[in-house]
């Protein structure tokens, strides 16, 4: 694993230099601006935003993986193996995602009115809902990062369904109840109503081991499946 | 890195683009890979990279392997230092040790001065040029040509050339792919040959193995103030001073052409006075 630094090093440069991470990036302060408003609660605030990430983070994989020309990888290839290179470019958009998930928060607090809505029974204090939102949104944006990992290279879907399957996968994390996005967004957005606030440890812990095991098993099938 | 019983198809059912191949090169072996065009060459050299899957045999491969594609991307949103540093650092190089030998690589194909262009704005040579630093600068035990040639211009050809053949003498083990059947003659180790039918066989090479108890040439130059030959020649000539700037280099013949090559084309720049058969010496005998 020595060098899968330098290749997500590699992968971010690359996510950059393409500006294939202005169109997530757009799109993510843009249902920001729309969906949020000056003076509102903060724990709506961030449940949504939260939401908001998942499809968000799943473009970002989509832009990592586009944005390489097939050649340029087979170098990569050849220096350190493709799950290796793989691995590398969902770490970068998780990156990506994580960056965007830290400044949707900070840029959620510095707007936001009051912490829960008007006649809810407690407050939970800023902190522990920040605590609480920013969790929230690692488990969005890991949820992302495998709706992504799943509808693009190397599982066999072809381009213009890769799109839509990441989309309904998306939708699917965010509605299904099972999913850790859904109830951690779900938790959130509740406490605005009723103050009480539990922060989404577990569906944290579920959702890294989720994407850590789809991870690895995506990487596997690069190295099987290397076009 | 070795080969064995490999096949290769794309698909179930389809043509087998290689079949029953095995080939072993070791190390400081330098291979050519022959073949018609779509005869499968390409895929050897991606199935040796690791970039491909053989269907059927194993590929087993000792340490990175650096590759050079057979198109290089010009779409590649980076510049042509800061890629060469990228992916040095992918190669194990530390972040100094990958920006001096990016340096060095870019001063060698004399784009020094285009090191901050982005490759989507170079020309189709140059790029080509960056594709064969990318590979060359890792210094990787295993290195892989894919018609590495093709689009650079004779000075960067022989650059190419001498950088391989280096590379080769240095422990690694090289395998190329080229349209040009003079490409490094006499001085690989071995050819094979990519049949229709997807085999591997090995061809005759060149017109003349390179043999130590061959006639001898010597080559007379003049040095330019003060300089020293360079270090590495093709061949090992041994240096005798004759006074002054001149310096007599002695090799077997069929080094001969390599290393006025290198003389010619290298830095600094030698005058080369006299080239002349040494009659009725053997080189390694008992005269030294």
């Amino acid at each position: 694993m020595r060098r899968l630094g330098p290749l997500t090093r590699y992968h971010l440069e690359l996510l950059v230099r393409s500006h294939a991470w202005l169109p997530p990036f757009l799109t993510f302060v843009l249902l920001l601006v729309v969906g949020v408003s000056a003076g509102d609660p903060l724990l709506g605030g961030l449940g949504y935003g939260a939401g908001v990430l998942v499809p968000v983070s799943a473009w970002y994989v989509r832009g990592v993986l586009t944005a390489e020309p097939a050649a340029s990888r087979a170098c990569l290839v050849a220096a350190a193996g493709p799950a290796r290179v793989h691995l590398a470019a969902l770490l970068a958009a998780l990156t990506a995602a994580l960056l965007s998930a830290v400044g949707g928060v900070a840029a959620l607090w510095w707007t936001s009115g009051p912490v829960v809505n008007p006649g809810a029974g407690a407050d939970p204090g800023v902190g522990r809902a920040l605590l609480a939102g920013l969790a929230a949104s690692v488990v969005c944006v890991l949820s992302g990062v495998l709706a992504g990992a799943v509808a693009n290279r190397p599982v066999p879907v072809r381009s213009p369904y890769g799109i839509l399957a990441a989309l309904g996968l998306a939708a699917a994390a965010l509605v299904v109840p099972v999913s850790p996005a859904n109830a951690a967004v779900r938790g959130v957005v509740t406490a605005a109503r009723t103050g009480r606030l539990c922060v989404p440890w577990g569906q944290l812990l579920l959702s890294v081991v989720l994407v850590a095991v789809v991870g690895a098993g995506v990487a596997a099938l690069a190295g099987r499946r290397p076009e | 890195m070795e080969l064995t019983a490999v096949g290769k198809r794309y698909g179930r059912g389809g043509r087998w683009v290689l079949r029953d191949v095995a080939l072993a090169v070791g190390p400081g072996e330098l291979v050519r890979i022959a073949g018609a065009n779509g005869s499968g060459k390409s895929t050897l050299l991606r199935l040796v990279a690791g970039i491909e899957r053989p269907s059927t045999g194993r590929v087993v491969r000792s340490g990175a392997a650096a590759y050079v594609p057979e198109r290089f991307p010009p779409a590649l949103p980076f510049d042509a230092s800061s890629y060469l540093l990228r992916v040095g650092r992918v190669h194990g190089l530390s972040a100094a040790g990958a920006r001096r030998r990016a340096g060095e690589w870019l001063d060698r194909f004399g784009i020094a001065d285009r090191a901050g262009t982005p490759l989507s704005r170079l020309s189709k040579g140059t790029c080509q040029k960056v594709a064969v630093a990318q590979a060359l600068m890792a210094e990787a035990p295993v290195l892989l040509l894919d018609e590495a040639w093709t689009g650079l211009d004779p000075g960067a050809r022989a650059v190419l050339d001498e950088a391989a053949v280096e590379r080769a003498a240095a422990g690694a083990a090289v395998l190329f792919v080229d349209h040009d059947p003079n490409r490094l003659a006499g001085r690989t180790g071995a050819a094979y040959r990519v049949g229709p039918d997807g085999g591997l066989r090995p061809v005759a090479e060149g017109p003349e193995p390179v043999v130590a108890d061959g006639p001898v040439m010597e080559i007379e130059v003049e040095l330019p103030d003060g300089a020293a030959l360079p270090e590495r020649l093709p061949g090992g000539p041994e240096a005798v001073a004759l006074g002054g700037a001149l310096v007599r280099l002695t090799v077997p013949a069929g080094h001969s052409d390599a290393l006025l090559r290198a003389l010619l084309l290298g830095r600094p720049g030698v005058r080369v006075l006299a080239v002349r058969r040494r009659e009725g010496e053997r080189c390694g005998g008992s005269d030294h």
